[in-house]
């Protein structure tokens, strides 16, 4: 049997060095958000004639646009090299007229695609989806302080597995900040889903932990809670490893092998499901122990590095 | 007992059966007339957008001044869309209210630059069209005809709209002959009668679309003549015919998806599920052995039940490329409650119980899990289905009917099966359960050394 519980110092620790980095490139970079939050459009087309990103820009800048950037695709087939064009919000005639010029310029052009979202529909998107992950976070902990009600301080319980999804959230939403600023991955409409999916697959997982404290603290009455906690992590272990295990598969199928456009939101959902099995092994009981032994203040403290770590543990 | 699996199974397999069927690729459907009533069911899978191309327009009312904006109004103003993208003649167009103001319109036959730029045209203007008495001149056709300036005789209102078609001059140009309803007929019949020789102008939102001279009374039925192009034309009969929009509305998103990136798109994702199915159902066979086969077969079933719900006529799943990935990711889900269940099965067995009790203890334990964890991912679809447009939508309501559906294969399913299989006595070795350490399943009890025992896992006195 594994000691998780009495290690758990060490876990927080961890789970504060991997989330630090996202936490810092937030700071500096923020998100770089795509047209579904700022309003905006996107164009992609495909020319014949491959021109530099930088002569098809110009024929937008020429025409009086501004926040005019294009990136080119890493494939050309038959009709050319891709182009992804993004502005200001056009209109589906302002959009066909550009299009003409550039098609007589560096023809023969392909539309692919043309989407085109108004600045109030973006702000929007960006409230629907702060509020999904709040909404989604208050019906769990209600849920959750419904389920465990015949436990002691049942909403404690939600209160964590809480806690645990925000660690989740805050991860991916960090790295995805890094990744934005490297590749330039940007924060769309399915970005938001793959947030909300990991969000209930953290719960899912922790859920199956504290199930087992629930059933293991009316086996063991009298129990150190610590202890009971410890055992039905390690009860869990195999389930919560194998059945991420099959998840993490599946993505990684779909990652390889899956078109280009859901890449992005697949990568999301892969570190998302590794981040919500390390919390719900890792975080969510821990801090279910620490809340429980009265410790919650001192374990402020604790985290600081400059004081070494006392195991409490008998 | 064994007589109750029996039926079980019967029923499963009748149930995957049919799936099956429905799940075939060249699914006929049925049709049929049963008692003198037709029958004409297809199951077909409804491709979104990003898979099949086409354009996607968000419409937003935008009400003049004073205007109220009702829930009628937005209804009215739906169909009034549904009716001109229905004569404008474009395959399987969806076109729903969303929000109190907004309308989504698809329409993925939609996909020529030529096609979308008339597309656009159907909402961009409210079709009112106006009589306008403009006394001895004739305004010039095409330009906007100062508002106010002349009065109004009719409007579009009282157009009888049987009467409204595509006519040709002798010279085969195309001209629009329209009609009066009673009403219009007779207000129409005295003015014309008054003012013989003077000009009436037809002005279709605000723009002249020809000013004819009256040369004699004209009582129910009229030609407008014009340099319209075929098209055009047939685009103003649908906007008469089909009346003016009750509101103003205002394109405020869009979006056109070539055929050819939807097409890899599914191709490839295909693949993805495939292959990720696969490397499941390995997983599950290498790591629990028997009942991981069950677990593999309960996961096909899973699989051809889950595809034959979106293919239902009655409410088809529209499916997205992210509907896809929540289909392939609710595969790796499904296998959890299994997994919960097997893993009750080992610990149970380690115990020393019986197969036959550890199954059941297994099933039974885990059911708590299965049902707290799945109802709060069921939580996370209401959320996203309640705050997310029709791309999140798709992925929130395929999560959740797989999350359901796995609810049946997972623990009836498999359950079933293995009860069947433990009556045959094949399945009596501890081996094929992937227990080792344990011999045989008899009555006493034997422990797997290097595991963790309830009983003796807290030592008095530590």
């Amino acid at each position: 049997m594994f000691d998780i519980i009495g290690r758990r110092n060490i876990y927080f620790l961890i789970s504060g060095l991997m989330i630090l980095p996202g936490l810092i490139g937030l700071a500096i970079w923020g998100l770089k958000l795509g047209i579904d939050f700022t309003g905006g459009s996107l164009v992609e087309v495909r020319l014949g004639s491959n021109p530099a990103s930088a002569q098809v820009r110009s024929v937008f800048v020429d025409a009086g646009l501004t926040d005019v950037s294009v990136i080119t695709g890493s494939t050309t087939d038959a009709l050319g090299k891709t182009y992804l064009i993004r502005t200001k919000t056009i209109d589906a005639g302002t959009k066909s007229d550009l299009l003409a010029k550039l098609g007589s310029a560096y023809g023969p052009l392909t539309e692919d695609r043309f989407e085109s979202v108004g600045p109030v529909i973006g702000r929007e998107t960006a409230t629907n989806a702060f509020l999904a992950v709040i909404g989604a976070s208050v019906l769990i902990l209600l849920y959750l302080s419904y389920a465990f009600r015949q436990v002691p301080n049942p909403w404690r319980y939600g209160a964590c597995a809480v806690f645990a999804l925000l660690h989740d959230v805050v991860l991916v939403v960090g790295l995805w900040s890094i990744l934005g600023r490297l590749f330039g991955l940007e924060v769309d409409a399915l970005f938001v889903t793959a947030i909300l999916t990991v969000v209930g697959f953290s719960v899912h997982d922790t859920i199956v932990v504290f199930d087992r404290i629930r059933e293991n603290v009316s086996r063991f009455p009298g129990e150190m809670f610590e202890r009971i906690v410890n055992f039905s992590v390690n009860q869990t272990l195999d389930r919560s490893i194998n059945t991420s295990l099959t998840v993490i598969l599946t993505l990684t199928a779909l990652l390889l092998l899956g078109g280009a456009t859901i890449r992005g939101f697949v990568l999301v959902l892969l570190v998302g499901i590794v981040s919500g099995t390390y919390s719900s092994i890792f975080n969510a009981s821990c801090l279910l122990v620490v809340w429980e032994n009265g410790e919650l203040g001192q374990l402020l403290g604790r985290l600081l590095p400059a004081k070494p770590v006392v195991a409490t543990t008998p | 007992m064994r007589r109750r699996e029996s039926i079980t199974l019967a029923v499963i397999i009748l149930i995957a059966s049919v799936a099956g069927w429905i799940v075939w690729p060249d699914n006929p459907g049925i049709h049929a007339t049963v008692f003198n009533r037709d029958i004409d069911v297809d199951f077909k899978v409804v491709e979104g957008l990003d898979l099949q191309g086409g354009m996607q327009v968000l419409l937003e009312a935008d009400p003049a001044p004073g205007q109220e904006l009702t829930p009628e109004t937005m209804n009215a103003a739906r169909s009034v869309i549904e009716q001109r993208i229905n004569a404008f003649g474009t395959t399987e167009p969806v076109i729903q209210l969303q929000g109190q103001r907004r309308i989504v319109v698809e329409m993925p036959g939609v996909k020529t630059p030529e096609e979308r730029d008339r597309a656009v045209k159907l909402f961009g203007e409210t079709g009112l069209l106006e009589f306008v008495d403009t006394g001895s001149t004739s305004p010039p056709p095409g330009r906007p005809l100062e508002p106010g300036k002349y009065p109004t005789v009719l409007t579009g209102k009282n157009v009888d709209a049987n009467a409204v078609s595509v006519t040709f001059d002798q010279r085969n140009t195309p001209q629009i002959a329209f009609g009066w309803d009673a009403e219009g007929a007779r207000t129409f019949g005295d003015y014309t009668e008054k003012n013989v020789g003077k000009y009436l102008t037809i002005v279709l939102d605000g723009v002249v679309l020809s000013a004819p001279r009256i040369n004699s009374r004209i009582d129910d039925r009229g030609v407008i003549t014009g340099r319209f192009s075929l098209a055009e034309a047939k685009d103003i009969v649908t906007k008469l015919k089909y009346g003016a929009l009750p509101v103003p509305v205002k394109v405020v998103q869009q979006r056109e998806i070539g055929a050819t990136l939807g097409q890899d798109s599914v191709d490839r994702s295909i693949t993805a599920g495939a292959v990720g199915l696969g490397v499941v159902l390995a997983y599950m066979l290498i790591y629990y052995r028997l009942p991981g086969f069950i677990a593999g077969v309960a996961l096909v079933i899973y699989s051809l039940l889950t595809f034959a719900a979106f293919k239902n006529p009655w409410a088809p799943v529209t499916l997205t490329l992210a509907g896809i990935a929540g289909f392939i990711l609710s595969i790796g889900m499904a296998v959890d409650a299994n997994i919960l269940i097997f893993e009750r099965m080992k610990e149970e067995l380690r115990l020393g119980r019986t197969l036959g009790a550890a199954i059941e203890a297994g099933f039974n334990r885990a059911w708590d899990s299965i049902r707290d964890s799945n109802i709060s991912t069921l939580i996370t679809c209401a959320i996203l289905y309640y705050f997310g447009s029709g791309l999140i939508r798709g992925f929130a309501l395929t999560l959740a009917l797989g999350v359901i559906v796995s609810l049946f294969t997972a623990i009836v399913v498999t359950r079933t099966l293995l009860r069947l299989l433990l009556s045959t006595g094949v399945a009596r070795m501890p081996a094929l359960f992937g227990v080792g350490g344990v011999t045989v399943p008899v009555e006493s009890a034997k422990r797997a050394p290097s595991r963790p025992d309830p009983n003796g896992f807290l030592p008095a006195g530590s």
